[in-house]
């Protein structure tokens, strides 16, 4: 037995596979084959075809989530120290096109936990609204290899590979179906919108392959452009900031940060129900990862002096993006009827909330930024699949149609509640300890920002008020004749996938909210990787340096290698 | 793999048992209904079982605890009880690191030991009182969580942790209490539990926070070196009290010591915070047992022990303490005379041991406190599951001038309950008798005055337990209701506790007379003291005008004297003798039977003072502060509106402002990066 697996692992297949690193995209492979099969299956007339590609979906999911944690959180164990995220697993794939690490290990599982999440409670909604067809699962998987691939992109052309590989799923995703109006409005106003960011993203890209000379990988341009402070005497350069402003205005798009979040409402409220979960997770964590990486690669790696410009400049943008997406996120989302509505509005507020860690671009700080980024998946997830099983009920998203809703669906109310508290940050959940952190970790890294965080919590009280509405309306007014008709009986087998993953985000929610450290310390491991110096970015500056001297370009280079090493 | 060490090592399974047990009874009472439906024929025939496995949860949880404490006991009498715990991160906020975790040493033992005997037999009893009630279920899940919240904080290592347990033993005593929640008296009872409590938890948390204050930087050296160490750990708190009290001498550590006090005060029901105890008598029979023996108030006594150095730097914080522990004494011992409630005399009289304890602690008799504490919870569980069991048999029949004359009727109880009351009364060499001693010796060594008043309180409890064991079991019987016969379940826990109540405390007394039964381990006090303590208390041990047979002698006779007016006056007819005596005394009748006025005085203040503020400040905060918010909330939800305004519809407005919104960015950024 063992010579037959010795035997299949010194194949050269096999071997080619180690060696490359390949087998730690095995999520990513298994989503690849189970949107194959699932297409074929679901290519069939019959109901029975559909039913099965279904379950493929779930299933590949589920396996690419296993495997994924497995990855995550198993196989990077240092034999010797026995630590989990000290080993140096930085490993590059595909001729470093994609780099391994902790941060896209963990964004990993939240993305594809996060799909699996949203694929529980999206089949008994589409059928309600009588469309049985299984495009939709192959759809969202294909949205999220793109976004698990985005939290690894090391590469300008697996960068904009990826974003689109999540981003043209997710313009047919929210126009799903296509004879609602307000549905398809919704579509068609998301790739419009999309198009023009992904010019600006595009635009800003091209003017980073320019100033890097011609480099796509993250550490060679960055090397580069480390390259350049020093040896060209202008300093930092006004190019790459307009070059980063442009990326962050197509990131910003992506995670609908004010002023970039004129899409959300719109798209929200006209989606699908699922679509609207798995746009306000799913594609902001890996739009998180990657706006930390490019953060990372391009500014912050720069030599001290001359990113201290750098920092202070982009700090100044990501103050203005956080404030504005504070304020008139939880301003906008005071007088909203419709529920999807204010939860469109209440993310941008928590993406204003989560910009505050890019102001101080610190470890701690991004490492809380992680951490929040996982309550969000659980508690907005988990508000989104009570107000799924809500609407499949009454079939209304208004939040008036919520009254009194405690009479007959005690546990819709009581887990709603919790998500809804643990969104305002009420102790004991699991936004408490993300708001907490990301707070505390901010002031101590400058106390300069005392007046954003003072901000930040003011606008938490605001948004305590949109919040406790919901529950107000569904726990103290009296039941509506539409509330009265619901049963108190159990609910039919088809909405049993749905209460599964409320039960599962309201478990992640409440354990987060009161045991938070294990999962701290891999976030903070993830950022400590970041931090550490990248030997390949070193080896391809040693060789820049080399080729400058040969040049006779300037006197100065030989002091470089001490800059890279206080990175 | 069950070796000595496994026991140690595990500790933390003690409190989980009774977790699962809580969990399980929730599940059971609280999730199945509501799957199958409450009119449902399933439910229907699932609802009896699941009230059997309630029961059988919760009592095989706290036998496993007594279990697994078992050999921990063992490993304690046999002298090779290795001190340890173990602790794990909580809450990480920078270097500021709050921990978790559990702490095996003498003290924690003694306490396991004591709350999962104890609720282990008045959980057997549970059985019998609460057979018929409706909330049976829910009250053994009420049950188990009291005995999480109370075996947690016993396990706990630092001051946080038992902190968060002390509030959640407040909480659930506030459940238990408040059971009966329809009855008007329960639920008010269990409101003022809580408030009372939540006076004292006030002060506990500012004495808390103002300890931390005053040593944060000591704190930091400690746990810079040694990593084993977390913050505000009772091993830390002994090592920088023993070890470098320089670093506290400028602070005020009678304040802090005396704001940390504010806790047990409340807990542990000290005058002027323990009017709650006594209402608490409105809860179910079982809870007054547990509560008062060995959960709730030993709470504040074992926070006391726990934190002791702090009080050590103190003698203002000491001295506070024994006068409060002797002046609760002496006062709920004269309320106890005049009480004819049979749950209320009991419920005077614990108040009155506690203030024995209290006393003990503050005159720096460490052990004896502790000491009383344990035989006390055996015979006041055992007295208080006696009066359940009178209550139970004469039909809810609390008063005691329409008892008397059980002593034929309910043997077992009537025999169980002249036990306590001479165990109590501390005489015969029974378990009250010796720890009663162990406090009189402290005293003595601390103040004459309190080593008086406190032997004249112990002839009054003698009295006014004497005083309520013949009026409930001797002459004839008074009432009307017809008199039933013990249950088995109830019997059976009165039977197993009287054998501690009578001997424990002689086994545990350290006497030369145990070598000859061969009883060869050490004493109680030998066993609590802590290391920091026994060189002090060996020192002090022979200082006070009497020997240790002296006192004995003393106590002995303050007790035949209590006893003796008692038989006096309550064995021969009712409204003779007492009658002269109240007429004689009328003033301070009057005082004890208005239990010296303290609700009055609470009641005064809150209306003539409290409330004429409170309504005051309303006003303010209507007119003034309201009126400032309502303005900011006008002006947030008018943004609202403006907000929405942007929200135009319009793609081509909205992709305008993309373009416009990175160029904006983008001179700003120039404008920031430009000189």
């Amino acid at each position: 037995m063992t010579d037959w697996i010795q035997a299949f692992l010194h194949t050269p297949f096999m071997r080619f596979i180690v060696v490359e690193n390949i087998h730690y995209l095995l999520p990513e492979l298994i989503l690849l084959v189970t949107i194959s099969i699932g297409l074929f299956q679901a290519s069939g007339r019959s109901k029975q075809s559909h039913d099965d590609a279904w379950s493929t979906a779930l299933w590949g999911s589920f396996f690419a989530i296993a495997v994924a944690k497995v990855l995550a959180f198993h196989l990077h164990v240092d034999p010797e120290t026995l630590t989990l995220y000290s080993t140096p697993v930085n490993l590059p794939v595909f001729y470093d096109v994609i780099r391994i690490d902790l941060l896209y290990s963990i964004v990993r599982t939240f993305v594809l936990g996060g799909t699996f999440l949203v694929l529980l409670f999206s089949r008994a909604y589409l059928e309600k609204h009588s469309s049985t067809a299984a495009e939709f699962p192959m759809l969202v998987l294909t949205a999220s290899l793109g976004a698990s691939l985005l939290a690894g992109a090391n590469d300008l052309i697996m960068l904009f590979v990826a974003l689109e590989t999540l981003g043209i799923p997710s313009f047919i995703l929210a126009g799903y179906f296509r004879n609602d109006a307000k549905c398809a409005e919704a579509g068609l106003k998301y790739l419009l919108y999309g198009g023009a960011s992904t010019a600006v993203i595009l635009f800003g890209i091209s003017l980073i392959y320019g100033l890097s000379g011609g480099y796509t990988q993250f550490p060679m341009i960055t090397a580069k452009l480390q390259l350049l402070e020093t040896t060209l005497s202008g300093g930092f350069q006004p190019v790459l900031m307009i070059a980063m402003v442009m990326l962050l205005g197509g990131i910003a798009f992506k995670l609908s940060a004010a002023p970039f979040h004129q899409w959300t409402p719109d798209v929200y409220e006209g989606a699908p129900l699922p679509v609207t979960a798995y746009l306000s997770v799913v594609s902001k964590v890996a739009a998180f990862a990657l706006l930390i990486r490019v953060c990372a690669n391009f500014l912050f790696a720069l030599s001290p002096a001359d990113a201290g410009t750098g920092i202070a400049v982009l700090s100044g943008l990501f103050v203005v993006l956080s404030v504005l997406s504070m304020i008139l996120g939880n301003v906008a989302a005071l007088r909203q009827n419709n529920i999807k509505r204010m939860m469109a509005y209440s993310t941008v507020a928590h993406v204003g909330y989560l910009l505050l860690g890019f102001v101080v671009f610190r470890e701690a700080a991004l490492a809380s930024v992680l951490y929040y980024l996982l309550a969000y998946v659980y508690m907005n997830l988990g508000a989104f699949a009570v107000i799924t099983l809500i609407s499949l009920q009454t079939g209304r998203d208004d939040i008036q149609a919520y009254s009194g809703l405690i009479r007959k669906k005690p546990f819709y109310t009581l887990a709603l509640s919790i998500f809804l508290l643990s969104l305002a940050g009420i102790p004991i959940t699991a936004g408490f300890f993300a708001k907490f952190f990301l707070f505390q970790s901010v002031i101590q890294a400058d106390s300069n920002t005392l007046w954003l965080i003072v901000l930040a919590l003011l606008n938490s009280t605001v948004s305590l008020y949109y919040y406790l509405n919901v529950i107000r309306v569904m726990v103290v007014n009296e039941p509506s004749d539409m509330v009265q008709s619901l049963t108190r009986r159990v609910d039919a087998p088809q909405t049993l996938p749905i209460l599964l993953s409320v039960v599962a985000c309201l478990i992640g929610t409440l354990v987060l909210g009161f045991y938070a450290d294990p999962a701290m310390m891999y976030t903070r491991g993830a950022m400590a990787q970041l931090n550490q110096p990248d030997p390949t970015s070193i080896q391809a500056l040693n060789q820049e340096i080399h080729m400058a001297t040969m040049a006779g370009d300037s006197a100065d280079v030989l002091a470089l290698p001490a800059v890279v090493h206080q990175r | 793999m069950f070796d000595t060490a496994w026991w140690t090592q595990n500790v933390a399974l003690i409190p989980v048992y009774p977790l699962l047990a809580f969990f399980l009874v929730v599940f059971m009472r609280g999730a199945l209904p509501a799957i199958f439906g409450a009119d449902s024929a399933t439910w229907k025939s699932i609802e009896g079982p699941t009230k059997t496995l309630s029961m059988l949860a919760t009592v095989t949880a706290t036998f496993m605890g007594l279990l697994h404490t078992w050999p921990l006991v063992m490993q304690l009498l046999h002298g090779n009880l290795l001190p340890y715990q173990v602790n794990e991160p909580w809450l990480q906020a920078g270097q500021f690191v709050l921990s978790i975790g559990y702490l095996i040493d003498p003290l924690s033992v003694m306490m396991l030991f004591v709350v999962t005997f104890i609720s282990l037999f008045i959980q057997i009893y549970t059985h019998g009182y609460m057979g018929h009630d409706d909330g049976y279920a829910k009250f053994y899940g009420y049950l188990a969580l009291f005995n999480f919240s109370m075996l947690g904080l016993v396990l706990s290592t630092n001051l946080f942790q038992m902190y968060v347990f002390w509030e959640l033993v407040g909480v659930s005593s506030y459940l238990l209490i408040g059971f009966w929640y329809t009855k008007k008296d329960a639920a008010d009872a269990s409101i003022k539990a809580f408030l009372m409590n939540r006076v004292g938890d006030f002060g506990l948390l500012l004495g808390i926070l103002g300890f931390l204050y005053v040593s944060y930087g000591w704190w930091q050296d400690l746990l810079l070196t040694n990593p084993d160490e977390v913050l505000l750990s009772f091993t830390g708190i002994e090592a920088l009290v023993t070890g470098s009290p320089a670093v506290l001498a400028a602070a005020p550590m009678g304040v802090i010591a005396f704001l940390i006090f504010m806790g047990p005060m409340a807990k542990s029901a000290q005058v002027p915070l323990h009017t709650w105890l006594p209402d608490a008598m409105a809860g179910p029979t079982p809870i007054s047992a547990l509560i008062h023996a060995a959960t709730m108030v030993a709470a504040g006594i074992y926070l006391v022990g726990r934190v002791y150095p702090i009080f050590q730097l103190s003698p203002e914080a000491m001295g506070a303490v024994a006068i409060i522990g002797t002046i609760t004494a002496v006062i709920a011992a004269s309320i106890a005379f005049v009480q004819y409630d049979i749950k209320k005399a009991l419920a005077y009289s614990t108040c009155s041991q506690l203030g024995f304890m209290m006393a003990a602690m503050g005159c720096g008799a460490f052990a004896a406190g502790l000491f009383h504490l344990f035989t006390h919870a055996f015979f006041k569980a055992m007295l208080f599951l006696c009066s359940g069991s009178v209550i139970h048999a004469c039909e809810d029949e609390q008063d005691m001038r329409k008892m008397g004359g059980l002593w034929n009727k309910l043997p077992v109880t009537a025999w169980t309950y002249l036990i306590g009351t001479i165990s109590i009364s501390g005489m015969f060499w029974t378990s009250g008798f010796w720890s009663k001693d162990e406090i009189l010796v402290g005293a003595q060594n601390f103040a004459m005055p309190i080593f008086w008043i406190l032997a004249v309180t112990a002839g009054a409890t003698a009295f006014y337990m004497f005083r309520s064991f013949f009026m409930t079991f001797a002459g004839s019987y008074r009432g009307e209701a017809h008199v039933h016969k013990e249950i088995p379940a109830m019997v059976l826990p009165l039977a197993v506790l009287a054998v501690p109540s009578i001997f424990i405390g002689f086994l545990l007394s350290g006497s030369p007379l145990l070598a000859n039964i061969g009883w060869t381990f050490p004493g109680f006090v030998e066993l609590i003291t802590p290391g920091y303590l026994t060189h002090a208390a060996h020192g002090a041990a022979h200082h006070g005008p009497f020997s240790h047979g002296d006192i004995a002698n003393i106590s002995m006779a303050f007790g035949f004297g209590g006893f003796a007016l008692a038989f006096m006056f309550y064995v021969k007819p009712l409204n003779t003798v007492p009658g002269k005596i109240k007429t004689m005394f009328s003033p301070l009748f009057t005082l004890f039977a208005n239990k010296w006025y303290f609700d009055e005085l609470y009641n005064n203040f809150l209306k003539l003072i409290y409330l004429p503020f409170a309504n005051f400040t309303s006003r303010f905060d209507k007119g003034f502060v309201d009126g400032i918010v309502n303005l900011v909330g006008g002006g947030i939800w008018t943004g609202g509106g403006a907000a929405q305004a942007l929200q135009s519809g319009r793609v081509q407005s909205y992709i305008a402002t993309i373009f416009f919104g990175v160029v904006v960015l983008a001179l700003l950024g120039m404008v920031w990066w430009l000189p």
